[in-house]
């Protein structure tokens, strides 16, 4: 075999050094492309997210929208301090454009110098991050934020809500955060050193963000403010604890106002003491209502055929249901013996509506008639599930006509508003529906969405279900405007106009028994220029604890005032 | 007669005689100068050069739009953030101005306090 000169050895390297990087390259361009083109990309490609605006929330003014939550942009103020050129001239600036707003102690800023960010003010506004900027501050920074702003400050606070730290949503601000969010966008893009994005490159992606809708509630403001006044005076002069409203159109089922008080700013949600006032008790809070379901037990007596106004029967001032005996509120002779339906319900006797439930199956509280007036109470008033509003709400609690032990007893007090849990928002929905012709709203608290500062109306929605006959609903209308009118209160309306209404004390329960201390006075009634065209419904409640407040004469003056403004404000011309 | 070289558009080189010249549109060539390869490689290293530069130019222009974008976007943000402000700011002088100017609410009925007969 010939022996290998140097230049064949020369030639042989050279073959074996070419492969080697020839596999070295067939390794790091096609076995590892997608590992460096990755490292490559994070080299100088960012992603940026882009941040969808949050939808304003606006009320009516009457035709007009207002907004009522809007967004403002503010900054966070931070100092380098390893940065900073003339520590005097910051402080000095800062303190003076920024001045209450500066938290942080100067020497603490400048006692670590290796601390490179220090946050020294918060909710700057654009007014003063401009004279910041002007300043021209060396190591003075900033950072934008989106805050939202309530300009109305306490005005319907239950209502509009707030979204929290943690991104918990109260009020419309949760329940309607859907729309309300919007989506955020992004931008992959190449970026230089100071992150600004550039168009070169092919491989940029840009998905723009979708700003959030500006929602209308259908609140108007006027209405709620005069509301929320009028609940603010009651409390001072009945010294109650709590107070809430609704006023609500029986036609559509759209919410004018929903007032809670005592009540809070929610720009400032943390300052309160006491969260309950962040609840909406409307919709959120069920309670025993007492004499106000008076009116569906009669309903549902009527719609059944069952009984009339005017139909009798003996009144002793109790009744005997199994082992209990239900008395009465009203214990005078005046009703004593044959009276009318009419009269018990003008009297607001317990006789009455329990002799209701009796005939609704041939005189006897039976399993039948149990049935008969929880289908009224479920499936046609919607008692016990939720009203379908846009908002967060209670079902409220009514046990079935078969569940459990008592049922006779439970539903003799059921039908004068005990032994069951509704909500307010539920007995005024199902009120509507009683005066209205009988048909059910869906109650709304959404008018619709504002573009371009215009105001887009949703179509109103049909009637959810007929709940009762045009002619119950009727024969309903004339038995609360005489009950109002028999019961005292009719004076203080105004003339012309007609007006009905039910009032209703509950006792509330402590340690298992009924106490008067406190009571939940409640009041619920309509008005219109005439009896066939119901314009508004009101519902009232009033507590505190320690007061025996009554709902003809504490719940009921409140609901007159109410009442009074709505047929001005409406410019109800009367038909007198 | 002396022989001579004739570049003509028709054939080309073609070794004529006087006769044949006669009549004929043709040109005489006579290369003086030619390339060498020194030559050659400048050449081409200047085309590169300046199919580089003109690369270099365009790039740098779309960066510079880039950075002029980037500034309008920021004036757009600053001038969003000075019309949030001055939105929530009026806003709010309304708010204040609103509750005590309805009409309604300063000629409202008053409602006495009523007995009630029964609950």
């Amino acid at each position: 075999m010939a022996k290998m000169t140097r230049i064949g050895w020369l030639k042989v390297g050279l073959v074996l050094a070419v492969a080697v990087i020839g596999v070295r390259l067939f390794q790091v361009q096609i076995i590892e492309h997608g590992k460096y083109m990755a490292a490559a990309e994070s080299e100088h490609m960012r992603k940026f997210e882009l941040l969808a605006e949050r939808g304003q929330i606006y009320m009516l003014d009457g035709n007009k929208v207002v907004p009522v939550v809007m967004n403002e942009r503010v900054w966070t103020v931070f100092v380098d301090p390893s940065y900073v050129g003339n520590e005097s001239l910051v402080k000095e600036k800062l303190d003076e454009i920024l001045g209450k707003k500066i938290f942080a102690s100067w020497d603490e800023v400048f006692k670590d110098k290796s601390r490179q960010y220090y946050e020294v003010a918060k909710e700057v506004t654009w007014t003063e991050i401009s004279q910041v900027e002007k300043a021209n501050l060396k190591g003075v920074g900033r950072k934008m934020a989106t805050k939202r702003v309530y300009p109305y400050g306490e005005l319907a606070s239950q209502v509009l809500g707030f979204v929290n730290a943690n991104n918990v949503g109260y009020g419309a601000e949760g329940a309607l955060n859907k729309d309300l969010a919007g989506e955020n966008g992004v931008l992959k893009t190449v970026a230089d050193v100071n992150n600004i994005p550039l168009t070169i490159g092919d491989n940029n992606i840009e998905v723009p963000a979708v700003n959030g809708k500006n929602v209308a509630l259908s609140i108007d403001m006027n209405v709620q403010r005069t509301t929320e006044k009028i609940l603010a005076e009651a409390i001072g002069n009945l010294g109650a604890d709590y107070a809430s409203a609704v006023v609500m159109n029986p036609q559509t089922g759209r919410i004018y106002a929903m007032a809670n008080l005592p009540t809070y700013n929610p720009e400032e949600y943390w300052k309160v003491s006491d969260a309950n006032v962040y609840r909406n008790r409307i919709l959120e809070d069920p309670y025993e209502p007492a004499s106000v379901m008076k009116t569906f037990t009669f309903a549902q007596g009527i719609e059944l055929g069952k009984m009339k106004p005017t139909d009798t029967y003996t009144n002793t001032g109790t009744t005997v249901v199994e082992d209990r005996t239900i008395r009465n509120l009203w214990q005078e002779s005046d009703v004593r013996g044959t009276i009318s339906f009419q009269t018990a319900l003008n009297y607001s006797l317990n006789t009455g509506s329990i002799e209701v439930l009796r005939r609704l199956d041939g005189g006897k509280i039976t399993k039948k008639g149990r049935e008969l007036l929880y289908e009224a109470y479920h499936d046609k008033f919607g008692f016990g599930k939720k009203t379908g509003i846009e908002m967060y709400e209670s079902a409220g609690t009514v046990v079935g006509p078969n569940e459990g032990y008592g049922l006779n007893v439970r539903y003799a007090n059921m039908t004068f508003g005990q032994g069951l849990d509704v909500t307010m928002m539920q007995i005024a929905a199902a009120f509507c529906s009683v005066i209205n012709g009988g048909e059910f709203f869906t109650p709304t608290v959404v008018a619709g969405e504002v573009i371009n500062g215009v105001l887009v109306e949703r179509a109103v929605k049909p009637a959810a279900w007929r709940a009762i006959t045009d002619s119950t609903s009727t024969v309903m209308r004339d038995m609360l405007i005489e009950a109002r009118q028999k019961s005292g209160m009719a004076w203080m309306d105004l003339p012309g106009y007609v007006i009905g209404g039910k009032s209703g004390t509950a006792e509330t329960l402590k340690d298992g028994k009924y106490t008067s201390d406190p009571t939940i006075a409640s009041y619920m009634g309509f008005g219109g220029a005439s009896a066939d065209l119901p314009e508004y419904v009101v519902m009232v409640r009033i507590s505190g604890e320690g007061k025996t407040l009554q709902g003809g004469a504490h719940a009921a003056p409140i609901f007159t005032k109410i009442s009074n403004y709505m047929l001005e404000y409406l410019k109800i011309r009367p038909e007198v | 007669m002396a022989e001579a070289y004739f570049a003509t558009r028709r054939t080309g080189n073609i070794e004529l005689s006087a006769d044949w010249a006669r009549n004929r549109n043709a040109v005489r060539h006579e290369p003086r100068a030619t390339l060498g390869p020194v030559s050659h490689t400048i050449t081409v290293m200047l085309l590169v050069l300046v199919v580089g530069l003109i690369y270099i130019t365009q790039g740098t222009k779309a960066t510079s739009y880039d950075y002029a974008l980037n500034s309008v976007n920021d004036e757009i943000a600053s001038l969003e953030a000075q019309n949030n402000s001055l939105a929530a700011e009026n806003a709010r002088i309304v708010a204040a101005a609103a509750g005590e100017q309805n009409e309604v609410a300063l000629t409202m009925v008053d409602a006495r306090t009523a007995g009630y007969v029964a609950e």
